[in-house]
């Protein structure tokens, strides 16, 4: 069995790796058990500032964007203005206690990780736990510190509260607004991990005073915030120009369209300042120039198509980014005169707890799909996959609908000249209401004895040609199989608000109306996402349709709003590049 | 007492070795083997026979590293004793090596069959390869799974992870342990 050969095999790998997978469960000797994970990952780190900066060195690199004299043995930075808030840098332990200063406190007690542990994070990653409707960036200045008795008397009007006694409540002025380039003063209530008598590792307390960037997850006005961990800046004013240090341990290094990063890392001897506390530093690990990082920022988000909210507008209806959006409106067309039915009542009344996956679940992250937590419970579905070939639903066993064989569909696009039919359009769907089969035969022409009794007749507004590129306002009857009582296995029906994407083609008679290439295949679930379109596959494998593309490849399930009955995905895919693909199919057929 | 000292022991043929070592790595030996086998007497025998491989080992083998000497040791003897199970149809939990295997399938490249020593030296050079390509988060988090056989669930909370940040990267490590074995030529 390969798989166990590959299992022992990886026995006799060196025994770095071992090593430095041990845990405390398994890991006994106390002296060892520093080794394993933080010691290396500390020494990881500094081996890494360390490289970056030999490379550095060697190609005699000059980073772009920040004024910045040469590195010297200060450890303040050469541009911060005398007047900005008193910050004092050391370069080594010793220093601490020679530090006369006062601090507003001293000998806290620190815990958490040691703060060299974990990875670096890219900027794309930082930009995965941004929500497109939500961005923001902003300079905050804090305004006041509350005590816990303060804090727990205004924690009773958060919704919600934070239930959290290790954490400091503030209350901040939002005093920029980088996104929309202007003043702004909102006030906001922020919370930090961390008391004043107990703070995490390199995470002081704020400061009374102190100025911070960052871009808020989800900024309300009517509950607490929390500045992003990832991308949070502390602000000093420059003499020749603002400047933004990065807190935490890694930096989030930014590219310029010239390749060239922009800003500066702090060196490792120079990164640890001491602001509130004696004994808790502050670690900041790269330095940016405040206005080319801020226009760095806008020009990236405006390519990938964000809008920039007022920050007014910073009191957001999560529901709103439901896929399901309850008032799609149904162009006119003459297929429409179907009255309403009791079905549409069924597919409202529906469970509706579990949704498709949206903007709020489902992110880009390194090529692949990234889902939240709460996905977690489906995970086993699609670990077990291969094993899963039935279900029983409501005590029947459902239609099995086996999944194409990969080339099928392909072959059958290659063949359709044969059938006197064309692919017309690969067409963007909102489903507008379901209709019985005696309904769609009356209206669409569509023999219902023809193997139709297994399938759901949908009405459908279709806005958008991918293939033509083109914006569309007509309505199209369609059906594919599975019904609400013998859904196809993966493939339950579709709901009144689903996007999809159909490829369709004109009937022979040449008439206008169209249906889908085939009811199963060619047929995509449209996830929208930061302004544009991803196909999820259904209950197929993959087909030489999408062979090549660059693919999203996990295969998840969600419940329907439908039925119990899964949704079985076996790909994700750019609608652009489903199109193309078809498009170059479509001029080879047209030779 | 350091393992340095342990060692010394077993070159002295003194017996109280296997008592250090026991009292050193008993745990640590009996967690990879459970995790194996799913069951405590085959565990703690499992464990045993570690001991005495330890003791007909050393000398002339001096290990640099006793830990992993003796957890491979540990996983070798607990590996071969799952398949000896396994042939008698034993049922085993999903948490443990059967679960971990039905995950290995995904990184099981295609081709033909290994023929000799050298395929398996050829492996072992790529798989150390292969670990060294990975960051470090995403290699401990491998090896916990494939190496101690941790649970997911284990794993995520030891090191902070969400169960479902654990399961991506780890399909996504074996999708690249597959693209990476093909690439190589490597037979598994």
């Amino acid at each position: 069995m390969s798989e166990m050969r590959l299992l022992c095999a990886l026995g006799e790998v060196d025994d770095e790796f071992i090593e430095e997978a041990a845990f405390d469960n398994a890991c006994i000797e106390p002296e060892k058990r520093v080794i394993p994970f933080k010691a290396l990952a500390a020494a990881a780190a500094i081996a890494v500032f360390v490289g970056i900066a030999a490379v550095l060195a060697v190609v005699n690199y000059k980073a772009i964007g920040v004024d910045t004299p040469a590195v010297t043995s200060e450890s303040t930075p050469a541009v911060t203005d005398i007047t900005a808030p008193p910050v004092t840098s050391v370069t080594d332990n010793n220093d601490i206690s020679d530090d006369k200063r006062e601090f507003e406190f001293y000998d806290v007690e620190t815990q958490g990780d040691n703060p060299a542990s974990g990875i670096p994070i890219s900027y794309d990653e930082v930009m995965d736990s941004v929500y497109a409707e939500k961005l923001n960036l902003v300079r905050f200045e804090i305004l006041e510190r509350y005590s816990s008795e303060d804090a727990a008397k205004l924690n009773e009007s958060f919704d919600p509260p934070f239930e959290d006694m290790y954490s400091t409540l503030y209350r901040a002025r939002i005093e920029y607004d980088y996104l929309n380039d202007k003043a702004a003063e909102k006030e906001i209530y922020l919370i930090q991990d961390g008391t004043p008598e107990v703070m995490l590792e390199e995470k002081p307390l704020y400061g009374v005073g102190e100025k911070y960037v960052t871009m808020f997850y989800d900024l309300r006005y009517d509950r607490w915030n929390k500045a992003n961990p990832d991308f949070t800046f502390k602000f000093e004013e420059g003499i020749s120009g603002n400047i933004l240090y990065q807190l935490d341990r890694w930096p989030v290094i930014l590219y310029g369209e010239d390749g060239l990063s922009i800003g500066e890392d702090i060196p490792y001897s120079e990164q640890l300042r001491y602001t509130t506390t004696s004994n808790v530093p502050m670690r900041l690990v790269r330095k940016y120039d405040e206005s080319l990082l801020a226009e760095f920022i806008r020009g990236d988000w405006r390519s990938r198509g964000y809008a920039f909210p007022s920050l007014d507008d910073s009191v957001f209806d999560t529901s709103a980014l439901s896929p399901k959006s309850p008032d799609v409106e149904a162009p006119d067309n003459d297929a429409l005169l179907v009255a309403d039915t009791d079905t549409d009542e069924d597919i409202n009344s529906g469970p509706d707890t579990l949704m498709i996956p949206d903007c709020k679940n489902i992110g880009i992250y390194d090529e692949y799909f990234e889902f939240e937590d709460y996905i977690d419970s489906f995970m086993p579905i699609y670990e077990d996959r291969m094993e899963a070939a039935e279900t029983v639903i409501n005590g029947e066993t459902v239609l099995q609908a086996p999944p194409m064989q990969p080339d099928e569909t392909y072959e059958r696009l290659m063949s359709d000249e044969s059938e006197n039919a064309r692919i017309s359009s690969l067409c963007k769907i909102t489903v507008t209401r379901l209709l019985s089969g005696e309904e769609a035969a009356a209206l669409a022409g569509y023999d219902a004895s023809l193997g139709d009794r297994n399938c759901t007749f949908y009405e459908g507004a279709v806005t958008y040609d991918y293939l033509n590129k083109t914006e569309m306002r007509e309505t199209i009857i369609f059906s594919m199989r599975g019904t609400l009582e013998r859904p196809c296995y993966g493939q339950p029906p579709y709901a009144v608000g689903d996007k999809i994407a159909l490829v369709l083609k004109t009937r022979e008679s040449g008439s206008d109306i169209t249906r889908p290439f085939r009811s199963y295949a060619l047929a995509y679930d449209v996830i929208e996402f930061r302004g544009s379109d991803y196909f999820a596959v259904r209950g197929q494998s993959t087909d030489r349709i999408e062979e090549g593309l660059k693919s999203y490849p996990h295969s998840i399930s969600y419940s329907s709003t439908q039925t119990d009955n899964s949704v079985r995905y076996f790909g994700f895919y750019s609608a652009d590049a489903i199109a193309d693909r078809l498009n170059e199919l479509w001029s080879f057929l047209k030779r | 007492m350091n393992d340095e000292q342990i060692v010394s022991l077993y070159f002295a043929r003194s017996e109280s070795a296997i008592t250090e070592t026991q009292k050193k790595y008993g745990k640590y030996c009996y967690y990879i083997s459970f995790r194996i086998l799913a069951d405590k007497q085959d565990a703690e025998e499992c464990v045993n026979d570690t001991y005495l491989k330890a003791w007909n080992a050393i000398p002339p083998h001096k290990p640099s590293r006793l830990s992993t000497f003796l957890g491979k040791l540990t996983r070798n003897l607990s590996l071969t004793r799952f398949q000896s199970r396994k042939a008698k149809k034993r049922a085993y939990d999903d948490s443990g090596v059967m679960g971990v295997l039905r995950e290995l399938r995904d990184s099981v490249p295609s081709g033909e069959d290994p023929r000799d020593l050298s395929d398996d030296i050829a492996l072992k050079e790529a798989l150390n390869a292969f670990l060294r390509s990975l960051p470090q988060e995403t290699r401990v988090i491998f090896m916990r799974r494939y190496w101690y056989m941790s649970s997911v669930k284990e794993i995520a909370s030891s090191l902070s992870l969400t169960e479902s940040k654990v399961k991506m990267t780890l399909m996504r490590t074996r999708e690249r342990l597959k693209e990476y074995l093909e690439k190589e030529g490597v037979a598994v």
